[in-house]
C-alpha cells in the first residue's frame, strides 16, 4: 500500500504546484476547483450510497455546514486553512453520526428522509442566525497568495486536487479492504451479515460518519473560493443532485465511478453553464440522473464491464 | 390566553384535514405497496401549479379544478408507477435505486416548474377564500375549513374504496400476500397500478387545497416531505383511518407549538414527530 | 456426562400473540437436536431470539456457560452459533467463494494461520460439494446448491452450534440423503446441531432428541419413537 500512495501522492502535489506554471488561464482553475469539489462530494456520497446502500438526500447540508464552519475558523478565530478543513470535517462528520445512530435500526428510507429534514433545518438555522451573517451572508477575502503560486486561486486548487486525491485514495482502500466487502454485504443482506458476524450498526456508523466527514472538508476551501457566502450560493439543491448524478453515472460499485463521473458530468456543466442557464443545467442533470438509474444503473464503469465479458 | 390555545387547537384540527388530504396518497404509495415515492409531494405541487392555471385563465374554484384534474395525474400515476415497476421491482433491484429514482421525479418537477413558471409564489382565489364564520370567540377560517372538509370527505371515500370495493380489497390484499391473490384469479400487478394511480390522482386535489390555504412555489415540495411521512408513519402504515386521526394529532401539535413558540418551530414539529414514533413503534419500519 | 450447549429457560416472545411461552430447552455438547411443529409454532422465532435477530420478552439464553440474553447478534455469531436462513438470504453481488471470506474473517475458532482465507473458502467449498461453483454468483446457483451455500456459510464461521432452518425443504429424496450424510459427518467432528425440518424420515432419522412446539408452547420432548407415538403431537399436526 505504501508505495502506490506516497509515489502518486507526491506526483499529484507536483502536479498542483507545476500546472500554474504552465496554464495561465485562471478560469481553468476556476471551473477545476468545481469538478474537483464534485469529485470528493461524489466519492463521499457514494462510500455510504453505492456501497452500504443508504441514500443521503442532504449533501448541500452537510457541505453548508462544512463552508460555514470553515467560515468561522477563517473569520473569526483567524485559524489556516488545513485546521478549518479539519474542523469543518469533524463538525459534519458528527453530524453524519448523529443521523446515523438516529435512524440505524430503521429501513433505508427514513435515513434518506432523516437526511433530507436535516438540510432544509440547517438551512432555516442558517438563515435566521445573525451571527452567521444570517441571509446578508459573509464576505470572505482571500489571503495573499503565496510562492509559487501567483493567485491564491491557483493554491485553492492545488489543495483541492491533493484533498481529492486523499478522499479517493481512502475509498480505494476501504473498498479493497475487508471494511469494503462488509459493507457490500450490508447492502445485500443485513440480517445475515450479522448472523455471520459482521456488526452492522458500528459498519454503518462508520460510513455515515466518515462520509459526512468528507463531505464537510469538501466544502472548507469555499469560502475562500466563492468570497461571499450566503446560505443560498451553496445551491443545496444542485449539490445535492450532482453528487447523486455522478456515482450513477460513473457507476456506483467502484471507487472510479464517482471520479469518472465528476469528470464527465461537472466538466460538462461548467461547459454548459457558460452557454446556457443555471436552471436548464438542473433540469439536464436530473433528466441524466433519471436515465441512468432506469436505463444503465451501473453506470459507465458497468456498462465497460459488461462489454468485456 | 385561554382563548388563544382554543384558537389554536381548532385550527390545528382544520389544517389536520388538510394534512390528511396531502398525505392520503403517500398511505396507499408507501403504506399500503411499500413503494418509497418521496415525490409525492411534488407532484402535490404540481397539482397545485395545475389548479393555479385553471383557475387564473378560466376562473374555475380550485377544488373543482383539482377535481378535473384528477383523472388526469390518474394515468400520470399509473405511468410512473409502469416505469417504476418495470425498471426496479420487477427486477428485484435494490430500493436504493427506487429512491433515487423519485428523488430524481421530484427533482424534475421542482426543476421544470422553475423553468415554466419561475420562483415566484402563486395564489388562487376562491369566493370562500378570506372568509371566515364566528362561533362565539372561536374564529374559523373557511380557507382552512373548506379543506378540512375536503380532507374528511377523501378519506371517507378512500376507506370505502379499500375495504368495500373488490378492487381494493384486492389491492389490501396485495399488500399482505401477493400469492393469495393470484390464487383468487386477481391481477396483482394491474391492482397495485391502479391503487398507485389513484394515490397520484389524490395530489391534484391536495394540490387545490395547498394553493388554497397559502402560496405555492416550485420549492415547496421538500418542507412538506416531513409532514407528509410523519402522518404516514404515525398513523400506521396503510392505514386510511389513522391517516385522519394522525393528521389531526400533526395539525394541532403544530399549531399549538406555532402559537406558542413562533412560526418556524411549527415545521420543526412534524419531524420531532417522526423522529419520537421512529424510535418507540417497531412493526412495518424495520428493514426486511 | 452431557453438558449443555445451549440453554433457553423460560423464553418467551410476543408479536401481539405469543409466538414462544415460557419455552424451555436444552441442547447438549454433540447432540443431534431435533425441533420440530406445525407451521407457526414458533420455531423459526426461537432461531431468531437464540441466535439474537430478535430480542426476548421474558427468560434466559445460556450458551457454553455463559448468558447471551442480551448479547448483540453479530457477537453470538462470533461465538459459534451459526444458522441457515429457511429462504437462502446470499451475499448476491460476491461469487460463491466471495461469501466464505465473510463469516471466515469472524471465525469463532482461530482459522488454520498456514491457509489463506481463499484455501479456507475451498475447502469448505469441497467438503460440500459445490467447489466448482466457486467463481459463480449466487444468482446463477439451483436451489439444492442454494442451500449447500447456506450450509457452507454457517461452517465458515467455525461453529460450535449450528442451527439448520428447513434446510431440506423442497429437496428430491437423493438430495436429502446426500444432505444427512454430510451433516452427519460434521456432527461427527464435533458440531452440535439443532435441526428444525418438516421431512419427518430426516428429523427421526437423524436426531437423537426431538422438541415439538406447538403455537408457541413445548408439547413434547424425547427420543424418535416417543415422539411417532405421541398422542399430544399426533393431534397439533392433524388437528382435533
Amino acid at each position: 500500500m505504501k508505495k502506490s500512495f506516497f509515489l502518486p501522492a507526491i506526483a499529484i502535489i507536483a502536479l498542483g504546484i507545476l500546472l500554474p506554471q504552465f496554464v495561465k488561464v485562471s478560469y481553468f482553475y476556476f471551473a477545476g476547483y468545481i469538478v474537483l469539489q464534485f469529485m470528493i462530494l461524489a466519492t463521499a456520497w457514494n462510500l455510504l450510497g453505492g456501497y452500504v446502500g443508504y441514500v443521503n438526500f442532504g449533501v448541500g447540508g452537510f457541505f453548508v455546514i462544512g463552508a460555514y464552519t470553515s467560515a468561522v475558523m477563517l473569520l473569526f478565530l483567524k485559524s489556516n486553512i488545513i485546521i478549518a478543513m479539519l474542523a469543518a470535517g469533524i463538525l459534519s462528520g458528527a453530524l453524519g453520526f448523529g443521523v446515523g445512530y438516529l435512524t440505524i435500526r430503521l429501513r433505508g428510507i427514513f435515513f434518506a428522509i432523516a437526511t433530507l429534514a436535516l438540510s432544509i433545518i440547517i438551512q432555516m438555522v442558517i438563515v435566521n442566525w445573525h451571527w452567521l451573517g444570517g441571509a446578508n451572508g459573509l464576505y470572505i477575502f482571500r489571503p495573499e497568495p503565496f510562492p509559487p503560486f501567483s493567485d491564491y486561486l491557483e493554491f485553492l486548487f492545488a489543495l483541492m486536487l491533493f484533498v481529492a486525491f486523499l478522499s479517493v485514495m481512502l475509498v480505494r482502500y476501504i473498498e479493497k479492504s475487508w471494511i469494503g466487502k462488509c459493507f457490500i454485504a450490508i447492502r445485500d443482506t443485513e440480517e445475515a451479515s450479522e448472523c455471520m458476524g459482521v456488526p452492522t450498526f458500528r459498519l454503518k456508523l462508520l460510513a455515515t460518519t466518515l462520509s459526512g466527514f468528507m463531505m464537510g472538508v469538501a466544502g472548507a476551501p469555499f469560502p475562500y473560493y466563492i468570497t461571499y457566502l450566503e446560505p443560498y450560493s451553496a445551491m443545496d439543491l444542485l449539490i445535492t443532485v450532482n453528487s447523486l448524478a455522478m456515482p450513477l453515472v460513473g457507476g456506483t460499485a467502484h471507487w472510479l465511478g464517482p471520479v469518472i463521473g465528476a469528470i464527465l458530468l461537472g466538466g460538462a456543466q461548467q461547459i454548459v453553464s457558460v452557454t446556457i442557464s443555471s436552471e436548464w443545467n438542473l433540469l439536464i442533470i436530473g433528466i441524466v440522473l433519471i436515465a441512468f438509474v432506469i436505463l444503465a444503473p451501473e453506470g459507465i464503469i458497468g456498462l465497460i464491464q459488461r462489454r468485456r465479458s | 390566553m385561554f382563548e388563544l390555545v382554543i384558537n389554536a387547537i381548532v385550527a390545528g384540527i382544520l389544517l389536520g384535514g388538510f394534512y390528511a388530504a396531502i398525505t392520503l396518497g403517500l398511505s396507499v404509495s408507501f403504506g399500503m405497496l411499500d413503494v418509497v415515492n418521496i415525490a409525492h409531494p411534488g407532484f402535490i405541487i404540481l397539482g397545485g401549479y395545475g389548479v393555479w392555471l385553471l383557475n387564473t385563465s378560466l376562473g374555475l374554484d380550485p377544488v373543482l379544478a383539482g377535481l378535473i384534474l384528477s383523472p388526469l395525474f390518474f394515468f400520470i400515476g399509473i405511468g410512473v408507477y409502469l416505469v417504476f415497476y418495470n425498471s426496479f421491482e420487477k427486477r428485484g433491484a435494490d430500493s436504493l435505486r427506487g429512491l433515487v429514482f423519485f428523488f430524481g421525479v421530484l427533482f424534475l418537477i421542482e426543476v421544470t416548474l422553475i423553468l415554466t413558471f419561475g420562483v415566484d409564489y402563486r395564489l388562487v382565489r376562491a369566493f370562500w377564500i378570506g372568509k371566515s364564520i364566528e362561533v362565539g370567540f372561536v374564529g374559523i377560517s373557511l380557507r382552512l375549513f373548506i379543506p378540512f372538509l375536503v380532507g374528511v370527505i377523501l378519506t371517507v371515500v378512500l376507506y370505502l374504496f379499500f375495504s368495500r370495493t373488490f378492487l381494493g380489497m384486492i389491492t389490501r390484499g396485495v399488500a399482505q400476500d401477493s400469492t393469495a391473490v393470484r390464487l383468487m384469479g386477481a391481477n396483482p400487478i394491474l391492482a397495485k397500478t391502479i391503487a398507485f394511480g389513484l394515490s397520484i390522482a389524490t395530489t391534484s386535489i391536495a394540490g387545490a387545497l395547498l394553493i388554497s390555504i397559502g402560496p405555492v412555489e416550485p420549492g415547496l415540495g421538500r418542507e412538506f416531505i416531513g409532514r407528509v411521512f410523519a402522518v404516514t408513519v404515525l398513523a400506521g402504515m396503510g392505514s386510511i383511518s389513522g391517516t385522519l386521526i394522525a393528521a389531526i394529532i400533526l395539525g394541532v401539535a403544530e399549531s399549538l407549538t406555532a402559537t406558542l413558540g413562533g412560526p418556524a418551530w411549527g415545521m420543526a414539529v412534524s419531524f420531532g414527530i417522526l423522529l419520537i414514533v421512529l424510535g418507540v413503534k417497531p412493526s412495518g419500519l424495520f428493514r426486511r | 456426562m452431557k453438558t449443555a450447549l445451549l440453554e433457553a429457560k423460560s423464553v418467551s416472545k410476543f408479536f401481539g400473540f405469543p409466538a414462544l411461552l415460557n419455552v424451555d430447552i436444552q441442547v447438549n455438547q454433540g447432540e443431534r437436536f431435533g425441533l420440530i411443529g406445525p407451521n407457526g409454532s414458533g420455531k423459526t422465532t426461537f432461531i431468531n431470539v437464540i441466535t439474537g435477530v430478535l430480542p426476548t420478552d421474558g427468560g434466559v439464553v445460556i450458551f457454553d456457560g455463559k448468558d447471551i440474553t442480551t448479547l448483540q447478534c453479530y457477537r453470538r455469531a462470533r461465538l459459534g452459533i451459526a444458522r441457515t436462513f429457511q429462504i437462502p438470504k446470499p451475499f448476491i453481488s460476491m461469487s460463491i467463494m466471495d461469501n466464505l471470506t465473510i463469516p471466515l474473517r469472524f471465525a469463532a475458532h482461530a482459522r488454520d494461520s498456514n491457509l489463506s482465507i481463499e484455501d479456507e473458502a475451498m475447502k469448505i467449498l469441497r467438503l460440500i460439494g459445490i467447489e466448482s461453483k466457486a467463481n459463480a454468483m449466487p444468482g446463477d446457483l439451483t436451489q439444492i446448491d442454494m442451500r449447500k451455500l447456506e450450509l457452507a456459510k454457517a461452517l465458515a464461521l467455525s461453529p460450535k452450534l449450528l442451527l439448520l432452518d428447513e434446510v431440506m425443504a423442497g429437496l428430491s429424496s437423493g438430495e436429502v440423503d446426500d444432505l444427512l450424510i454430510i451433516l452427519r459427518n460434521l456432527n461427527e467432528q464435533g458440531i452440535t446441531m439443532l435441526m428444525i425440518e418438516h421431512i419427518m424420515r430426516a428429523v427421526m432419522s437423524f436426531c437423537e432428541r426431538i422438541v415439538v412446539l406447538n403455537a408457541g408452547i413445548k408439547i413434547a420432548e424425547g427420543g424418535p419413537d416417543e415422539i411417532l407415538n405421541n398422542k399430544e403431537v399426533e393431534k397439533a399436526y392433524l388437528g382435533e
